[in-house]
């Protein structure tokens, strides 16, 4: 795993450190919000919120790791 | 020193004319202190995006992001696209809890969840990061002023050189003229000149790149000019010191966004301001997804064009980074459309001061003069008071400038600022809203030993060497730091402050107690749904949310609103429910409009009736009648 890492190139570890650690931070809130109820399933207006939640994620995860990935290839 | 042309003279008093009758105008608004900080909470999602992106903007980020983008390249949009993950803590936890609680401020909130020593132990930390905020904002409005007009001449002009006349001339003259046009209307003005500033700043930005590019010769000349690792996302993984992507995550994506979305009352004020916690919520998501990616272009490019512009040999490549701004859009931009820029970066001070000084002003009326000083006195002395805090806010923040300008990098500066202070408080303000557990003894011990620790790492930097994921080491490795020394920490001091609150607020609620003045309803994520009943004072629900009709006013002795059974039906409302009547043109973003509870239905369809009071209350048309129903819980 250690190897791995170092094998990665600078640019590469940046955005892998920022996503593991940040959706950890994300998906942690979002767990918790829901087991608590602040966020509920059957609200069709906080099924929206979720949605685009993780819409919004997907959209930054996306247009970082093209953007490197145009730029490095 | 630049010459400006008559033209950009003329666009400058423009904008300054057009802003204070825009702040004028619009505090006519305001008619009560719920109005004078709040804004009556009835502003559309829309309004509080824009200018919430005017807030965000700062005259620093100008002068700041474009120096990062000229020695970094691109990746200078780290700042601004790193927002997401932090979300879902303002967005489903903190934005409810404070909209639906009616607290006025953090400290107040502080007092309420735990008690009253760690509401002055956060009102003490929230003061200096406002203040703080305001002072690097005056700096760097200052530095660029000293960049356009100053001449580098050390020959003393009554105790000081021209270049410091500049500095803090500029600097106090914006301020006050701030605080002319925020005292006339408080929170109204504040985001409707927002509004205005938002659209000049952005636009100022967009049109020197969009110039830019045209004097470079197009896009791909500048690509191509432009090193490959300026080109990245993201800055390299721990090097250089000051500018790497572990550091810019966890002191600004990390600690910086919590602070700023929840430690910053200014923020927090602009989004009570606004008609509905699901209004906040698309107004949260549209500034993170949207206008903050488009403003990162707005304030790196200059920098980004100074890198061409040095490679291809039209810039001396001893241009200073700090002046690059200035340098680049004095060169791209004709005389007329330059003077927009200067009034852009004004723009993006006054927009950013006149939050923070009504945020100053909030506080020490709302969590110090009114409790502790002078309680029971009337609205308008109160507003009296503000007047004064405000000149102490912008006072406080000039005394500032002379430590900021201590740092080669105004980012770092800020970054120092940011990673010191904030820490302690963030870690504080997400266990109080996610951990009902977590007590106020453990609070209050996180808040003063957690700054105490983050304090004491300054004077020894090997502390946070065990945990600074190679910073240090790899410094050493490229030759930047002699044998013994270490890097400045700016950023991973943030990282290092955030994992020592954090351990010592965990371990502080395990061995102490909750107290009996501690109380969480509605103050934890756990429980909202408390919180929302105290709101509307009954079941929320959520159906008929979204349905909005047209309806006729009928002035009638009443005091809540009464609407047919027919329209009750058709919103899904029954007696109690929380309405919203506004003016029927959209456009105007809410600020005709009111949040008023439903009474008891009446036979006349397609009637509201209200009282007179109320729709003077609302700024409501009579004369136009017909106005915009909708249920908001």
């Amino acid at each position: 795993m250690f190897e791995w890492w170092q094998s990665l190139p600078q640019y590469w570890q940046s955005l892998v450190y920022q996503y593991v650690i940040g959706g950890m931070i994300f998906f942690t809130v979002v767990f918790w919000a829901v087991k608590t109820k602040a966020l509920k399933m059957s609200s069709k207006q906080d099924r929206g919120t979720l949605t685009l939640l993780f819409f919004g994620f997907i959209f930054f995860l996306g247009v970082h790791s093209f953007w490197t990935y145009l730029v490095t290839k | 020193m630049i010459e400006l042309h008559w033209a950009d003279y003329t666009v400058i008093g423009l904008y300054f004319t057009g802003i204070l009758a825009s702040g004028i105008w619009f505090g006519r608004y305001t008619k009560s202190t719920k109005d004078f900080f709040l804004g009556g909470q009835r502003f559309s999602w829309w309004l509080v995006a824009i200018s919430c992106v005017a807030t965000l903007v700062g005259s620093y980020s100008f002068i700041n992001y474009a120096e990062l983008g000229y020695k970094a390249g691109l990746s200078s949009v780290t700042y601004y696209t790193n927002d997401w993950f932090i979300l879902p803590i303002f967005m489903l936890a903190w934005l409810p809890i404070i909209y639906f609680s009616r607290v006025l401020s953090i400290p107040e909130y502080f007092g309420r969840r735990f008690d009253s020593k760690t509401r002055l132990a956060a009102l003490f930390i929230i003061m200096i990061y406002l203040i703080g905020y305001i002072g690097i904002n005056l700096f760097t409005i200052g530095t660029a002023f000293k960049g356009l007009f100053g001449n580098g001449s050390t020959e003393l002009i009554g105790p000081f050189t021209q270049d410091i006349w500049i500095l803090y001339g500029s600097a106090i003259g914006v301020a006050l003229f701030s605080i002319m046009y925020m005292h006339h209307g408080g929170q109204t003005s504040v985001i409707m000149t927002d509004l205005l500033q938002g659209f000049i700043l952005i636009g100022a930005g967009l049109l020197v790149f969009g110039l830019g590019l045209y004097h470079i010769g197009g896009f791909s000349n500048w690509w191509s000019a432009m090193p490959m690792d300026h080109k990245l996302p993201f800055p390299n993984y721990n090097s250089p010191p000051e500018f790497h992507a572990i550091g810019a995550f966890w002191s600004d994506a990390v600690t910086g966004s919590i602070a700023f979305y929840c430690m910053n009352q200014g923020v927090l004020m602009r989004f009570m301001s606004v008609k509905s916690v699901r209004d906040g919520k698309k107004a949260i998501c549209v500034v993170i997804i949207m206008f903050m990616p488009i403003a990162a272009i707005a304030v790196s490019n200059a920098g980004w064009l100074g890198t061409s512009l040095v490679a291809s040999g039209e810039l001396a490549n001893d241009v200073k980074a700090r002046d690059i701004f200035v340098t680049v859009s004095n060169l791209v931009c004709s005389p007329g459309i330059f003077g927009l820029v200067i009034a852009a970066l004004i723009a993006a001070l006054m927009s950013t001061l006149d939050t923070l000084i009504n945020a100053v002003s909030a506080i020490a009326v709302n969590d110090i003069w009114r409790p502790y000083i002078k309680p029971g006195q009337d609205d308008k002395y109160y507003l009296h008071m503000a007047r004064y805090f405000a000149l102490f806010a912008t006072g406080a923040g000039v005394l500032l400038v002379p430590i900021y300008s201590q740092f080669s990098l105004i980012s770092e500066a800020f970054t120092h600022f940011i990673s010191l202070m904030t820490p302690p408080m963030i870690v504080v303000i997400v266990l109080a809203i996610m951990w009902k557990r977590f007590t106020a003894n453990a609070a209050f011990i996180t808040l003063i030993l957690g700054f105490a620790i983050t304090l004491l790492s300054i004077a020894f930097p090997s502390m946070i060497e065990l945990i600074d994921h190679g910073v240090n080491l790899v410094a050493h490795q490229d030759g930047n730091l002699k044998e013994g020394e270490y890097v400045a920490y700016s950023h991973m001091r943030a990282f290092f402050g955030t994992v020592v609150s954090f351990v010592i607020a965990i371990i502080a609620t395990v061995i102490t107690k909750n107290s009996d003045e501690e109380e969480t309803s509605g103050l934890t994520i756990c429980t909202i749904d408390d919180a929302k009943r105290s709101y509307k004072g009954g079941e929320p629900s959520e159906e008929g949310v979204g349905v909005k009709l047209n309806l006729t006013i009928e002035i009638a002795d009443v005091s809540e609103a009464h609407l047919s059974q027919i329209d009750m039906d058709k919103l899904s409302a029954i007696p109690g429910d929380l309405l919203f009547v506004s003016d029927p043109r959209a456009w105007l973003g809410g600020l005709r409009s009111m949040q008023i509870k439903a009474g008891t239905p009446h036979q006349k369809s397609s009637i509201i009736q209200l009282s007179k009071d109320s729709v003077e209350e609302g700024s409501l048309h009579t004369d136009k009648e017909q106005v915009t129903v909708e249920k908001l819980m």
